[in-house]
Protein backbone atom coordinates (compact mmCIF):
# COMPACT_ATOMS: atom_id res chain seq x y z
CA UNK A 1 0.00 0.00 0.00
CA UNK A 2 2.72 2.63 0.76
CA UNK A 3 4.57 1.02 -2.20
CA UNK A 4 1.83 2.19 -4.09
CA UNK A 5 1.29 5.44 -3.04
CA UNK A 6 4.81 5.94 -3.42
CA UNK A 7 4.64 5.20 -7.17
CA UNK A 8 1.80 7.87 -7.62
CA UNK A 9 3.66 10.39 -5.99
CA UNK A 10 7.08 9.59 -7.59
CA UNK A 11 5.94 9.80 -11.04
CA UNK A 12 3.39 12.55 -10.70
CA UNK A 13 4.04 13.94 -14.07
CA UNK A 14 2.64 10.90 -15.38
CA UNK A 15 -0.96 11.79 -13.99
CA UNK A 16 -1.08 15.30 -13.08
CA UNK A 17 0.35 17.04 -16.77
CA UNK A 18 -2.90 14.77 -18.45
CA UNK A 19 -5.21 15.72 -15.61
CA UNK A 20 -4.71 19.03 -16.24
CA UNK A 21 -4.73 19.30 -19.59
CA UNK A 22 -8.23 17.65 -19.36
CA UNK A 23 -9.18 20.05 -16.41
CA UNK A 24 -7.94 22.91 -18.87
CA UNK A 25 -9.27 21.48 -21.99
CA UNK A 26 -12.87 20.39 -20.78
CA UNK A 27 -12.90 24.49 -19.34
CA UNK A 28 -11.97 25.26 -22.55
CA UNK A 29 -14.49 23.20 -24.45
CA UNK A 30 -17.41 24.57 -22.12
CA UNK A 31 -15.93 27.95 -22.27
CA UNK A 32 -16.57 27.28 -25.91
CA UNK A 33 -20.49 26.21 -25.62
CA UNK A 34 -21.43 28.81 -23.86
CA UNK A 35 -20.11 31.76 -24.54
CA UNK A 36 -18.16 31.56 -28.11
CA UNK A 37 -20.49 28.72 -30.28
CA UNK A 38 -23.30 31.49 -29.32
CA UNK A 39 -21.36 34.39 -30.33
CA UNK A 40 -20.42 32.56 -33.19
CA UNK A 41 -24.17 32.13 -33.83
CA UNK A 42 -25.01 35.24 -33.32
CA UNK A 43 -22.63 36.77 -35.77
CA UNK A 44 -23.73 34.11 -38.86
CA UNK A 45 -27.64 35.37 -37.99
CA UNK A 46 -26.42 38.99 -37.81
CA UNK A 47 -24.60 38.60 -41.22
CA UNK A 48 -27.10 36.19 -42.74
CA UNK A 49 -30.14 39.44 -41.91
CA UNK A 50 -28.19 41.77 -43.23
CA UNK A 51 -27.30 39.45 -46.55
CA UNK A 52 -31.22 39.16 -47.13
CA UNK A 53 -31.53 42.88 -46.31
CA UNK A 54 -29.24 43.48 -49.08
CA UNK A 55 -30.87 40.67 -51.51
CA UNK A 56 -34.20 42.99 -50.53
CA UNK A 57 -32.44 46.03 -51.47
CA UNK A 58 -31.12 44.42 -54.91
CA UNK A 59 -34.83 43.53 -55.78
CA UNK A 60 -36.57 46.75 -54.68
CA UNK A 61 -33.81 48.39 -57.05
CA UNK A 62 -34.61 46.17 -59.66
CA UNK A 63 -38.28 46.69 -59.42
CA UNK A 64 -37.39 50.41 -59.54
CA UNK A 65 -35.53 49.97 -62.38
CA UNK A 66 -38.12 48.53 -64.32
CA UNK A 67 -40.49 50.99 -63.26
CA UNK A 68 -38.37 53.83 -64.52
CA UNK A 69 -37.88 51.31 -67.63
CA UNK A 70 -41.25 51.06 -68.37
CA UNK A 71 -42.28 54.77 -67.67
CA UNK A 72 -39.38 55.80 -70.57
CA UNK A 73 -40.55 53.62 -72.98
CA UNK A 74 -43.97 55.13 -72.94
CA UNK A 75 -42.64 58.54 -73.03
CA UNK A 76 -40.63 57.50 -75.72
CA UNK A 77 -43.80 55.97 -77.77
CA UNK A 78 -45.71 59.24 -76.38
CA UNK A 79 -42.84 61.22 -78.26
CA UNK A 80 -42.50 59.02 -81.12
CA UNK A 81 -46.58 59.50 -81.42
CA UNK A 82 -46.66 62.95 -81.19
CA UNK A 83 -43.71 63.69 -83.57
CA UNK A 84 -45.16 60.68 -86.31
CA UNK A 85 -49.12 61.21 -86.26
CA UNK A 86 -49.40 64.47 -84.44
CA UNK A 87 -47.24 67.27 -85.83
CA UNK A 88 -48.32 71.05 -85.68
CA UNK A 89 -51.02 72.50 -87.91
CA UNK A 90 -48.15 74.26 -89.67
CA UNK A 91 -46.31 71.25 -90.74
CA UNK A 92 -50.04 69.06 -91.61
CA UNK A 93 -53.09 71.66 -91.88
CA UNK A 94 -52.78 71.87 -95.99
CA UNK A 95 -51.72 67.76 -96.48
CA UNK A 96 -54.92 67.10 -94.34
CA UNK A 97 -57.25 69.25 -96.32
CA UNK A 98 -55.74 68.21 -99.29
CA UNK A 99 -55.84 64.40 -98.27
CA UNK A 100 -60.22 65.13 -97.34
CA UNK A 101 -60.53 66.72 -100.56
CA UNK A 102 -58.96 64.32 -102.18
CA UNK A 103 -60.76 61.30 -100.73
CA UNK A 104 -63.86 62.61 -101.11
CA UNK A 105 -63.28 63.72 -104.89
CA UNK A 106 -62.25 59.76 -105.03
CA UNK A 107 -65.10 58.58 -103.37
CA UNK A 108 -67.30 60.44 -106.37
CA UNK A 109 -68.53 62.93 -103.28
CA UNK A 110 -67.86 66.71 -103.81
CA UNK A 111 -67.83 69.05 -101.17
CA UNK A 112 -69.29 72.36 -101.94
CA UNK A 113 -68.26 74.09 -98.25
CA UNK A 114 -66.18 73.26 -95.73
CA UNK A 115 -66.30 74.72 -92.39
CA UNK A 116 -62.76 74.28 -90.12
CA UNK A 117 -63.70 75.06 -86.32
CA UNK A 118 -60.99 74.08 -84.09
CA UNK A 119 -60.85 73.52 -80.33
CA UNK A 120 -57.92 73.87 -78.19
CA UNK A 121 -57.30 70.82 -75.72
CA UNK A 122 -55.63 72.65 -72.83
CA UNK A 123 -54.11 70.42 -70.75
CA UNK A 124 -51.92 68.61 -73.53
CA UNK A 125 -50.99 72.15 -75.66
CA UNK A 126 -53.01 69.87 -78.81
CA UNK A 127 -55.72 71.44 -80.65
CA UNK A 128 -58.40 69.52 -82.10
CA UNK A 129 -59.53 70.79 -85.92
CA UNK A 130 -62.74 70.05 -87.22
CA UNK A 131 -63.76 69.46 -91.06
CA UNK A 132 -67.39 70.00 -91.22
CA UNK A 133 -68.86 69.21 -94.85
CA UNK A 134 -72.15 68.04 -96.61
CA UNK A 135 -72.28 66.32 -99.71
CA UNK A 136 -74.22 64.84 -101.80
CA UNK A 137 -74.31 61.18 -103.14
CA UNK A 138 -75.36 57.73 -102.93
CA UNK A 139 -75.13 55.52 -99.67
CA UNK A 140 -72.07 53.61 -101.70
CA UNK A 141 -70.44 56.77 -102.21
CA UNK A 142 -70.55 57.63 -98.67
CA UNK A 143 -69.22 53.47 -97.75
CA UNK A 144 -66.25 54.31 -100.11
CA UNK A 145 -65.45 57.41 -98.41
CA UNK A 146 -65.49 55.96 -95.36
CA UNK A 147 -63.64 52.92 -96.21
CA UNK A 148 -60.50 55.95 -97.64
CA UNK A 149 -60.73 58.01 -94.46
CA UNK A 150 -59.92 54.31 -92.35
CA UNK A 151 -57.37 53.34 -94.18
CA UNK A 152 -55.81 56.90 -94.49
CA UNK A 153 -52.43 57.33 -93.10
CA UNK A 154 -53.48 61.08 -91.98
CA UNK A 155 -54.83 60.60 -87.84
CA UNK A 156 -58.13 61.43 -89.19
CA UNK A 157 -61.03 60.66 -87.38
CA UNK A 158 -64.94 60.78 -88.48
CA UNK A 159 -67.00 61.96 -85.76
CA UNK A 160 -70.63 62.50 -87.02
CA UNK A 161 -72.61 61.39 -90.18
CA UNK A 162 -75.90 63.02 -90.67
CA UNK A 163 -78.07 61.69 -93.33
CA UNK A 164 -81.15 63.43 -95.63
CA UNK A 165 -83.11 62.80 -98.58
CA UNK A 166 -82.36 64.85 -101.45
CA UNK A 167 -84.90 66.47 -103.42
CA UNK A 168 -84.18 63.71 -106.49
CA UNK A 169 -85.13 61.14 -103.79
CA UNK A 170 -82.45 58.93 -105.17
CA UNK A 171 -79.22 60.19 -103.63
CA UNK A 172 -78.63 61.37 -99.50
CA UNK A 173 -77.55 64.67 -98.92
CA UNK A 174 -74.88 63.52 -96.24
CA UNK A 175 -73.17 65.74 -93.65
CA UNK A 176 -69.76 64.94 -92.21
CA UNK A 177 -68.02 65.88 -89.19
CA UNK A 178 -64.01 65.29 -89.26
CA UNK A 179 -61.22 66.06 -87.51
CA UNK A 180 -58.20 65.98 -86.56
CA UNK A 181 -55.30 66.85 -83.90
CA UNK A 182 -52.32 69.02 -83.82
CA UNK A 183 -49.47 69.31 -80.97
CA UNK A 184 -48.80 73.03 -80.33
CA UNK A 185 -44.68 74.16 -81.26
CA UNK A 186 -43.91 74.14 -77.86
CA UNK A 187 -45.11 70.38 -77.41
CA UNK A 188 -43.18 69.30 -79.89
CA UNK A 189 -39.71 71.26 -79.16
CA UNK A 190 -40.33 69.51 -75.47
CA UNK A 191 -41.29 66.22 -76.77
CA UNK A 192 -38.00 66.75 -79.50
CA UNK A 193 -35.73 67.20 -76.02
CA UNK A 194 -37.49 64.37 -74.38
CA UNK A 195 -36.53 61.75 -77.18
CA UNK A 196 -33.03 63.68 -77.18
CA UNK A 197 -32.61 62.92 -73.63
CA UNK A 198 -33.65 59.24 -73.91
CA UNK A 199 -32.26 58.42 -76.75
CA UNK B 1 -1.53 3.23 -12.19
CA UNK B 2 -0.36 3.09 -15.81
CA UNK B 3 -3.81 2.59 -17.19
CA UNK B 4 -4.97 5.54 -15.64
CA UNK B 5 -1.83 7.58 -16.77
CA UNK B 6 -3.00 6.30 -20.45
CA UNK B 7 -6.42 6.66 -20.15
CA UNK B 8 -5.57 10.43 -18.69
CA UNK B 9 -3.72 11.11 -21.30
CA UNK B 10 -6.27 10.15 -24.17
CA UNK B 11 -8.88 11.85 -22.49
CA UNK B 12 -6.35 15.30 -22.45
CA UNK B 13 -5.19 14.37 -26.06
CA UNK B 14 -9.03 14.14 -27.17
CA UNK B 15 -10.09 17.59 -25.32
CA UNK B 16 -7.28 19.54 -26.07
CA UNK B 17 -7.57 18.30 -30.10
CA UNK B 18 -11.66 18.97 -30.25
CA UNK B 19 -10.93 22.69 -28.40
CA UNK B 20 -8.21 23.01 -30.73
CA UNK B 21 -10.36 22.63 -34.00
CA UNK B 22 -13.56 24.23 -32.03
CA UNK B 23 -11.34 27.48 -31.66
CA UNK B 24 -9.59 26.92 -34.98
CA UNK B 25 -13.00 26.58 -36.36
CA UNK B 26 -14.59 29.83 -34.39
CA UNK B 27 -11.82 31.79 -35.00
CA UNK B 28 -11.39 31.17 -39.12
CA UNK B 29 -15.01 31.46 -39.00
CA UNK B 30 -15.44 34.86 -37.45
CA UNK B 31 -12.59 36.01 -39.83
CA UNK B 32 -14.59 35.28 -42.89
CA UNK B 33 -18.27 36.80 -41.20
CA UNK B 34 -16.02 39.99 -40.22
CA UNK B 35 -14.83 39.74 -43.88
CA UNK B 36 -18.61 38.88 -45.51
CA UNK B 37 -20.26 41.45 -42.90
CA UNK B 38 -18.09 44.34 -44.19
CA UNK B 39 -18.53 43.29 -48.22
CA UNK B 40 -22.50 43.18 -46.92
CA UNK B 41 -22.26 46.49 -45.39
CA UNK B 42 -20.38 47.82 -48.17
CA UNK B 43 -23.17 46.55 -50.91
CA UNK B 44 -26.02 47.93 -48.71
CA UNK B 45 -24.49 51.17 -48.50
CA UNK B 46 -23.72 51.36 -52.64
CA UNK B 47 -27.52 49.87 -52.94
CA UNK B 48 -29.22 52.37 -50.96
CA UNK B 49 -26.96 55.11 -52.69
CA UNK B 50 -28.26 53.71 -56.19
CA UNK B 51 -31.86 53.45 -54.68
CA UNK B 52 -32.24 56.62 -53.43
CA UNK B 53 -30.77 57.68 -56.79
CA UNK B 54 -33.58 55.89 -59.03
CA UNK B 55 -36.38 56.44 -56.16
CA UNK B 56 -35.14 60.55 -56.73
CA UNK B 57 -36.08 60.11 -60.43
CA UNK B 58 -39.19 58.09 -59.76
CA UNK B 59 -40.44 60.96 -57.85
CA UNK B 60 -39.71 63.84 -60.44
CA UNK B 61 -41.93 61.80 -62.44
CA UNK B 62 -45.41 63.30 -63.02
CA UNK B 63 -47.35 60.08 -62.66
CA UNK B 64 -50.74 61.46 -62.57
CA UNK B 65 -50.28 63.85 -65.86
CA UNK B 66 -49.25 60.75 -67.85
CA UNK B 67 -51.49 58.67 -66.69
CA UNK B 68 -54.24 61.28 -67.89
CA UNK B 69 -51.81 62.45 -71.19
CA UNK B 70 -51.84 58.13 -72.17
CA UNK B 71 -55.70 58.28 -71.30
CA UNK B 72 -56.29 61.65 -73.53
CA UNK B 73 -54.36 59.70 -76.23
CA UNK B 74 -55.94 56.28 -76.05
CA UNK B 75 -59.06 57.86 -76.62
CA UNK B 76 -57.88 59.46 -79.99
CA UNK B 77 -56.17 56.58 -81.29
CA UNK B 78 -59.61 54.88 -80.38
CA UNK B 79 -61.77 57.05 -81.78
CA UNK B 80 -59.05 57.10 -85.03
CA UNK B 81 -59.18 53.49 -85.34
CA UNK B 82 -62.86 53.06 -84.91
CA UNK B 83 -63.99 51.15 -87.76
CA UNK B 84 -67.48 53.05 -88.86
CA UNK B 85 -67.98 49.91 -91.67
CA UNK B 86 -68.55 47.76 -89.36
CA UNK B 87 -70.69 50.25 -87.15
CA UNK B 88 -72.62 50.43 -90.65
CA UNK B 89 -72.59 46.59 -90.92
CA UNK B 90 -74.07 46.14 -87.25
CA UNK B 91 -76.77 48.97 -87.66
CA UNK B 92 -78.14 47.14 -90.80
CA UNK B 93 -79.13 44.10 -88.70
CA UNK B 94 -80.79 45.91 -86.41
CA UNK B 95 -82.43 48.43 -88.52
CA UNK B 96 -86.04 47.69 -89.43
CA UNK B 97 -87.12 48.65 -93.23
CA UNK B 98 -89.27 50.81 -91.29
CA UNK B 99 -87.09 53.19 -89.88
CA UNK B 100 -84.51 55.56 -90.92
CA UNK B 101 -81.80 57.41 -89.46
CA UNK B 102 -80.60 60.45 -89.71
CA UNK B 103 -78.04 61.38 -87.47
CA UNK B 104 -75.05 59.23 -86.11
CA UNK B 105 -72.86 60.19 -83.72
CA UNK B 106 -70.30 58.17 -82.17
CA UNK B 107 -68.08 58.76 -78.97
CA UNK B 108 -65.62 56.17 -78.38
CA UNK B 109 -64.32 55.56 -75.12
CA UNK B 110 -61.38 53.23 -73.85
CA UNK B 111 -62.68 51.47 -70.48
CA UNK B 112 -60.64 51.95 -67.70
CA UNK B 113 -60.27 49.27 -65.26
CA UNK B 114 -62.02 50.93 -62.32
CA UNK B 115 -65.27 51.41 -64.22
CA UNK B 116 -67.91 48.74 -64.44
CA UNK B 117 -67.83 47.85 -67.28
CA UNK B 118 -70.51 45.74 -67.98
CA UNK B 119 -70.51 41.34 -68.33
CA UNK B 120 -69.56 42.02 -72.33
CA UNK B 121 -66.92 44.48 -72.20
CA UNK B 122 -63.73 44.12 -70.17
CA UNK B 123 -61.67 46.83 -68.88
CA UNK B 124 -59.25 48.02 -71.99
CA UNK B 125 -61.58 47.28 -74.34
CA UNK B 126 -63.41 50.38 -76.58
CA UNK B 127 -67.02 51.11 -76.19
CA UNK B 128 -68.83 53.29 -78.29
CA UNK B 129 -71.77 55.88 -77.05
CA UNK B 130 -73.54 56.18 -79.99
CA UNK B 131 -76.41 58.95 -80.69
CA UNK B 132 -78.96 58.14 -82.73
CA UNK B 133 -81.69 60.14 -84.60
CA UNK B 134 -84.05 59.09 -87.08
CA UNK B 135 -87.58 58.37 -88.30
CA UNK B 136 -89.63 55.50 -87.75
CA UNK B 137 -93.05 54.72 -90.18
CA UNK B 138 -94.82 53.99 -87.05
CA UNK B 139 -94.72 53.30 -83.18
CA UNK B 140 -94.01 49.48 -83.91
CA UNK B 141 -91.30 50.09 -85.88
CA UNK B 142 -89.90 52.26 -83.40
CA UNK B 143 -90.20 49.51 -80.87
CA UNK B 144 -89.12 46.82 -82.72
CA UNK B 145 -85.89 48.46 -83.12
CA UNK B 146 -85.50 49.01 -79.81
CA UNK B 147 -85.94 45.33 -79.37
CA UNK B 148 -83.71 44.08 -82.28
CA UNK B 149 -81.14 46.71 -79.99
CA UNK B 150 -81.84 44.70 -76.73
CA UNK B 151 -81.36 41.48 -78.39
CA UNK B 152 -77.93 42.02 -80.92
CA UNK B 153 -74.98 40.99 -78.96
CA UNK B 154 -72.67 44.31 -80.32
CA UNK B 155 -75.39 46.50 -78.67
CA UNK B 156 -76.29 47.57 -75.33
CA UNK B 157 -78.33 49.75 -73.51
CA UNK B 158 -80.25 51.20 -75.50
CA UNK B 159 -82.00 54.28 -74.42
CA UNK B 160 -84.81 56.21 -76.27
CA UNK B 161 -84.37 60.16 -74.84
CA UNK B 162 -87.45 61.42 -77.13
CA UNK B 163 -89.56 60.67 -79.57
CA UNK B 164 -92.42 63.07 -81.40
CA UNK B 165 -95.28 62.76 -83.88
CA UNK B 166 -94.28 63.99 -87.47
CA UNK B 167 -96.95 63.87 -90.14
CA UNK B 168 -99.28 61.31 -89.70
CA UNK B 169 -98.31 58.09 -87.68
CA UNK B 170 -94.38 59.06 -88.53
CA UNK B 171 -92.64 59.55 -85.35
CA UNK B 172 -89.16 61.09 -85.15
CA UNK B 173 -86.96 59.88 -82.57
CA UNK B 174 -83.61 59.88 -80.81
CA UNK B 175 -81.97 57.95 -78.78
CA UNK B 176 -78.69 56.16 -77.44
CA UNK B 177 -76.92 53.23 -77.17
CA UNK B 178 -73.79 51.14 -76.00
CA UNK B 179 -72.40 49.59 -79.43
CA UNK B 180 -69.67 46.87 -78.44
CA UNK B 181 -67.69 46.76 -81.51
CA UNK B 182 -65.27 44.15 -79.99
CA UNK B 183 -68.30 41.93 -79.31
CA UNK B 184 -68.76 39.42 -82.69
CA UNK B 185 -71.91 39.89 -84.74
CA UNK B 186 -74.84 37.67 -85.22
CA UNK B 187 -73.54 34.54 -86.81
CA UNK B 188 -74.30 33.57 -90.20
CA UNK B 189 -76.96 31.03 -89.73
CA UNK B 190 -79.18 33.65 -86.75
CA UNK B 191 -79.49 35.80 -89.52
CA UNK B 192 -80.80 33.68 -92.50
CA UNK B 193 -84.46 32.62 -91.04
CA UNK B 194 -85.22 35.91 -89.83
CA UNK B 195 -88.04 36.80 -91.89
CA UNK B 196 -88.19 40.50 -90.70
CA UNK B 197 -84.70 40.63 -92.42
CA UNK B 198 -82.40 43.67 -91.77
CA UNK B 199 -82.52 46.85 -93.81
CA UNK B 200 -79.93 48.65 -95.38
CA UNK B 201 -78.80 51.67 -93.40
CA UNK B 202 -80.16 54.00 -96.07
CA UNK B 203 -83.32 52.29 -96.99
CA UNK B 204 -85.90 54.51 -95.38
CA UNK B 205 -83.36 57.17 -95.75
CA UNK B 206 -84.96 58.96 -98.17
CA UNK B 207 -87.32 61.75 -97.70
CA UNK B 208 -85.38 62.04 -94.54
CA UNK B 209 -84.64 65.89 -93.47
CA UNK B 210 -81.05 66.62 -92.76
CA UNK B 211 -80.53 66.50 -89.13
CA UNK B 212 -79.25 69.69 -87.73
CA UNK B 213 -77.45 68.54 -85.03
CA UNK B 214 -74.51 68.72 -86.28
CA UNK B 215 -72.73 70.10 -82.79
CA UNK B 216 -72.81 66.11 -81.69
CA UNK B 217 -71.40 65.60 -78.50
CA UNK B 218 -67.71 64.19 -79.60
CA UNK B 219 -64.95 66.69 -79.21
Amino acid sequence: MIRRTNVWRDRVWLWLLPLSLVLFGGAALVLHQTSFSGRARLGSAFLESRSNELKQLRRHRLDVMESLAQIESNQRNVAEFYASRLATESSRLTAVIAEVKDLARRAGLEPKSISYPSQAVADFDLSIRYMVFSVTGSYSQLRRLINFLELSDMFLVLNEISLGGHGNGKDLRISLRLSTVFSSKQLEAGLADRMQVEG
Amino acid sequence: MVRVAIALWVLAALFCLTSLVFYWDYFTSRGRNAGALLKTEAEIDREIGELEALLDRLDAVDFEFQERENQALNQRIAQRVFSWSSLFDRVAEVLPNTVSLVRIAPKVKVLEASLDSGPRSQPGSTIVELGISGKARNDEALLQLIDRLFEHPSFTRPNLSSEKRLKGRELGFSMTVTFLPEVEAYPREAKAGDGSGPASVTEGSAGADRSDQLDGEQT
